[in-house]
């Protein structure tokens, strides 16, 4: 007689599944102990993982310091900090913005990445107006010119002539505008909305 | 009995009793794995002793069982040099029973053609031809009913150890052995 329990969990009895793991234990396994294994201890889980995880941390981070670094010092600092910078360091100056500063350690990778990214950087229309921006330069005294070598002194007098030569082509250019007359009630009307 | 025999075994089972869940953990799949990868040798006999009849079981299923007792032997090995893969410890049964099972599958594919599955059981133990019959109608029948089957009249496994020990729930394990064992009777041609 069939008995579910039996073939389930062994309780009660059922001649016919007995006769039949009796008929098939010559197929169970033999006695072979475990196989020998080396005496080192398997590799933990996760070992390699943490090491790469740190490496990868730690990459990612310094990546983050430098973007942060970047986007705060060129991104959000004003456009002419630099020119503030330049005027706080000139004895006797106050630079009219605050000026923020960077620690010590960074400072020159800072300075080396502005210029890059500066002289790379396509040019804007306030850009070349700050060129002839008389905030921007500083013409030196005559007990600085002094000073001078004579290789610096070559380089300056090379300067103040292309200075000169660029100063009266604006003049020329500023007299010609000038001597275009007063606009016109178009142009004012074109003006008047772009102000709006 | 004696009194101090009484009081002894009172003592030990209060012992034995005081950290069971202790004795749970460390005697459980996942503790028995752990011990393993901490490098406890006898852990690792622990779980040959405690799982390899359900591998020579899902083994015999589908080879011979000269080729079951060294496959069996392989299969402990990749376990000791996979062991640190394995990211559930408590998912061991089912994991080593994937292995035996693909184990098997890389073994025929690497077999030579003449190399088919025979059986050399010893004479003197039973009448061997009926015992490789019915052997052979479990495998005849499908996979899930064939390894359940294999391990409840093979091995000796009850249905609740088989469940523990492969990862299948109790219920399946249980609908595998009543559906095989009534397939098995109609090919035997002792069902009703």
């Amino acid at each position: 007689m069939e008995n579910q329990d039996y073939l389930w969990d062994r309780t009660g009895r059922d001649p016919e599944i007995e006769e039949l793991e009796d008929r098939l234990s010559v197929f169970r396994l033999g006695t072979n102990g475990p196989p020998l294994v080396p005496s080192t201890r398997p590799e933990k889980a996760g070992s390699r993982f943490s090491l790469r995880f740190a490496i990868a941390s730690l990459s990612t981070g310094i990546a983050a310091v430098i973007v942060a670094g970047f986007v705060f010092f060129w991104v959000l600092a004003p456009d002419n900090a630099l020119e503030d910078v330049a005027l706080a360091r000139e004895p006797g100056k106050v630079a009219p913005n605050p000026i923020p500063q960077a620690p010590a350690v960074v400072q020159p990778v800072i300075r080396k990445t502005l210029a890059r990214v500066r002289t790379r950087r396509r040019p804007l229309v306030r850009d070349a107006v700050r060129v002839v921006t008389p905030k921007t330069f500083r013409r030196p005294g005559p007990e600085q010119v002094a000073a001078l070598t004579s290789e610096e002194k070559e380089a300056y007098d090379k300067l103040m002539l292309a200075l000169s030569v660029t100063s009266s082509s604006l003049k020329l250019v500023q007299d010609k505008v000038n001597t275009l007359g007063p606009e016109s009630p178009e142009e004012k009307n074109i003006k008047s909305r772009s102000n709006k | 009995m004696s009194e101090s025999e009484i009081a002894r075994q009172i003592f030990f089972i209060t012992k034995k009793d005081s950290t069971p869940e202790t004795a749970d953990a460390e005697a459980s799949a996942g503790g028995l794995v752990e011990r393993v990868i901490a490098g406890n040798k006898d852990a690792f006999d622990e779980l040959y002793r405690k799982y390899s009849p359900m591998v020579h079981g899902i083994v015999l299923a589908r080879a011979s069982r000269d080729e079951a007792d060294d496959i069996v032997q392989e299969v402990f090995i990749t376990v000791f040099r996979k062991l640190h893969t394995l990211n559930d410890p408590d998912s061991f049964g089912g994991w080593i029973a994937s292995i035996a099972r693909r184990r098997v599958t890389d073994h025929h594919r690497s077999a030579r053609p003449e190399d088919g599955i025979t059986e050399d059981i010893p004479v003197k133990r039973r009448p061997v031809t009926e015992a490789r019959e019915v052997l052979e109608i479990i495998r005849s029948l499908p996979d899930a009913y064939t390894e359940t089957l294999i391990l409840r009249l093979v091995e000796g496994m009850t249905g609740p150890e088989i469940a523990e020990s492969t990862g299948l729930t109790p219920a399946s394990v249980r609908v595998n052995l009543h559906r095989g064992m009534k397939m098995l009777r109609e090919k035997l041609g002792t069902g009703d």
